[in-house]
């Protein structure tokens, strides 16, 4: 009776330090994978940015002025359009 | 019982389970003590056991609590290191989500005096990669025994330049840095953030922002670039002072665009002149002028008079003060209709009119138009109205032709907005998820008819220049004497137009407006309402109208 209470016992020890143990390795994963998101969350920041300042308004006719020179459509060419 | 020379344990003690029995043999008197003795011992042992149970249970019981703890109450290191992950500073965007402020990740430069190996040489090569550092600058922090921040926020090729030294005194430090990405379009309404400094949202909406909370304006980056870009080349022409253009939706309060000029780069908060801070929308006060006019035909209208059907008579002007004689010099007839007092923007006309419904009735149109009240906008501070301290009927007729009351832009837009969208009073907003409110105060009558003139000004009258083609105007232009040493000027003035569009079921309403614009000398021409901000408001509804047609930002929001 006795040593099947300890073996009990001693059983139950061994499984609730492995799965401590398991918890804290997938703690250190989940850990490193935040580091990870969250290193490449600011590298997406980053190229948001860089867009965001690529494609503003004024440096968008710049170049445009530069390469396309197109113009905006007005008021009048929409009326034109739904005339037609 | 029969003589026998065995004794059984069942003789001796009675026991509740017959079938068990244990046969014991006692071979004299003192076996019974002994008995006795050892179940004194079993009993002593029994309860040794029983506490080394409990104890042991108190050992399972504590490792099934913290089993249960891993499982379902999770991790606290895990949750510790979540929250020393820091938030960053919320974003700002446009409503189409488009970036205005975001922080970047950068480095600032530190110098420990302490382990510097080389001084002269060191400070050779600082001066070398600042070279806007004043003379004795370096000499001075190379004198003391300190660990000091040379430069906040230091570029990629400053760090890369300063690793090339490789001096054990030089450090960084890593920091970030709020960034705006379109300069100067949106600087009355972000305002900036520095290290010491904010302003503007920055500052009033600090709280949200610093828990990383994100804002989202109901302005139009591209609306904003049209309007910013076209007001700024119409204050060169006309060598205005300042310049403020303000775009908002009637229907449910949203500016679109706002532009005050001068403005400033939030980049560069070290920069930024005193005046170029203000936001001349919200922060600033003007007597309008003739675009005041409008609200006395809204008079009119909401009180059912007949004068809508009279003739008045503007040949003889009015003596509004013993030494004041109001003449309309700009209109050649000498009697004029309703409609030809607002299409002509007559003064005398409009004294008329208040002079006959009374001190009353207008400051109670007022007071239903939120003009008499202060404004409250998301994030912003706007200056109250300046009304006469006495309203009495001298100041109601000075009024009635946009004189004797300083109100901001902002605030004139938001009542005309009531005017062309039906009567609903409705509050200004910039935070796109602010929930709007509607409060009718004017007649739909009223509205209509208001339309009617505000089509009939820009058709016939005073802002035929804001006319464009395609696109149904409607509006009312203003020029008023600027106040200088208690005296109005001849020749400062301040001129605005406001309007509406497509004026037949107004979605927008557009305010441009500039301080001393100055025509140039081969224009013969002095400045107007009608010859400075209406053209300038045709030229930027073209430019506009497309993108706004394109997003229908009406059915959208109501969707």
């Amino acid at each position: 009776m006795k040593l099947f209470f300890f073996s009990n016992l001693i059983i139950l020890i061994i499984i609730s330090v492995a799965i401590k143990l398991t918890v804290i390795n997938q703690d250190n994963e989940v850990k490193i994978l935040t580091q990870k998101i969250t290193k490449i969350k600011k590298e997406i920041e980053k190229l948001e940015v860089d867009f965001a300042y690529i494609s503003s308004p004024k440096k968008l006719k710049e170049i445009n002025d530069k390469e396309f020179k197109l113009n905006p459509i007005q008021q009048e060419d929409w009326i034109i359009l739904e005339n037609k | 019982m029969q003589p026998t020379d065995k004794y059984t344990y069942e003789n001796v003690v009675p026991s509740k389970n017959k079938n068990f029995s244990t046969n014991l043999n006692f071979n004299d008197k003192n076996d019974l003590f002994e008995l006795h003795k050892k179940k004194s011992l079993i009993e002593h042992t029994k309860k040794i056991n029983t506490y080394t149970l409990t104890i042991v249970l108190f050992f399972f019981s504590m490792i099934i609590f913290n089993l249960q703890k891993i499982f379902f109450v999770g991790n606290e290191n895990f949750n510790s290191f979540s929250k020393s992950i820091k938030k960053e500073r919320g974003k700002i965007f446009d409503r189409n989500g488009e970036l205005i402020a975001t922080n970047i990740d950068t480095k600032d430069f530190y110098i420990d005096t302490k382990k510097i190996l080389n001084k002269m040489e060191l400070k050779k090569e600082l001066k070398k990669i600042f070279p806007n550092k004043k003379e004795n600058y370096f000499d001075n922090i190379f004198s003391k025994k300190q660990y000091i921040k040379i430069k906040p926020y230091i570029t990629i090729h400053e760090e890369n330049q300063l690793k090339k030294i490789g001096d054990p005194s030089i450090n960084f430090h890593k920091s970030s840095k709020r960034i705006y990405l379109q300069h100067n379009l949106f600087s009355h309404l972000t305002g900036f953030k520095s290290s010491e400094l904010k302003s503007k949202i920055e500052r009033n909406l600090d709280e949200h922002l610093k828990k990383g909370t994100d804002i989202s304006l109901t302005l139009d980056l591209r609306v904003q670039h049209k309007v910013h870009q076209e007001l700024s080349s119409s204050l060169k022409l006309y060598n205005a002072n300042s310049a403020v253009a303000i775009i908002m939706n009637v229907n449910n309060g949203e500016i679109i665009s706002l532009v005050s000029l001068p403005d400033f780069n939030p980049n560069h908060p070290e920069d930024i002149k005193a005046f170029s801070e203000n936001n001349l929308a919200f922060e600033a006060r003007y007597e309008m002028g003739s675009t005041l006019k409008i609200f006395n035909a809204a008079l009119v209208y909401e009180n059912n008079s007949k004068h809508e059907k009279k003739k008045f008579s503007i040949k003889d002007g009015y003596q509004i003060t013993p030494d004041k004689l109001i003449i309309d010099e700009h209109i050649k007839k000498d009697e004029l209709n309703f409609k030809e007092i607002f299409t002509q923007s007559s003064n005398v006309g409009s004294i008329n009119i208040v002079e006959d419904l009374g001190i009353k009735k207008q400051k109670e149109l007022f007071e239903k138009l939120n003009i008499n009240n202060q404004i409250s906008l998301y994030g912003l501070n706007v200056v109250k109205n300046k009304l006469p301290k006495n309203w009495d009927s001298q100041a109601s007729k000075f009024i009635s032709y946009g004189y004797g009351m300083s109100i901001s832009p902002i605030s004139l837009v938001t009542s005309y907005a009531a005017l062309v969208n039906g009567g609903y009073k409705i509050k200004p907003k910039v935070n796109l998820n602010e929930i709007y409110s509607k409060e009718k105060v004017l007649k739909d009558l009223t509205s209509k008819k208001i339309n009617y003139l505000l089509s009939e000004v820009v058709k016939n009258g005073t802002g035929q220049k804001a006319n464009v083609n395609g696109i149904k105007v409607g509006g009312k232009t203003g020029t008023s004497k600027k106040l200088e040493n208690g005296k109005y000027s001849e020749k400062k003035v301040i001129t605005s137009f406001i309007g509406a569009f497509p004026i037949d079921q107004p979605k927008y309403i557009a305010f441009i407006l500039f301080d001393e614009p100055r025509r140039n000398k081969s224009e013969s021409l002095e400045s107007f309402g009608g010859n400075t901000a209406a053209p300038t408001f045709s030229r930027i509804l073209k430019k506009i109208s497309p993108i706004l047609n394109r997003n229908n930002y009406i059915k959208m929001n109501l969707e």
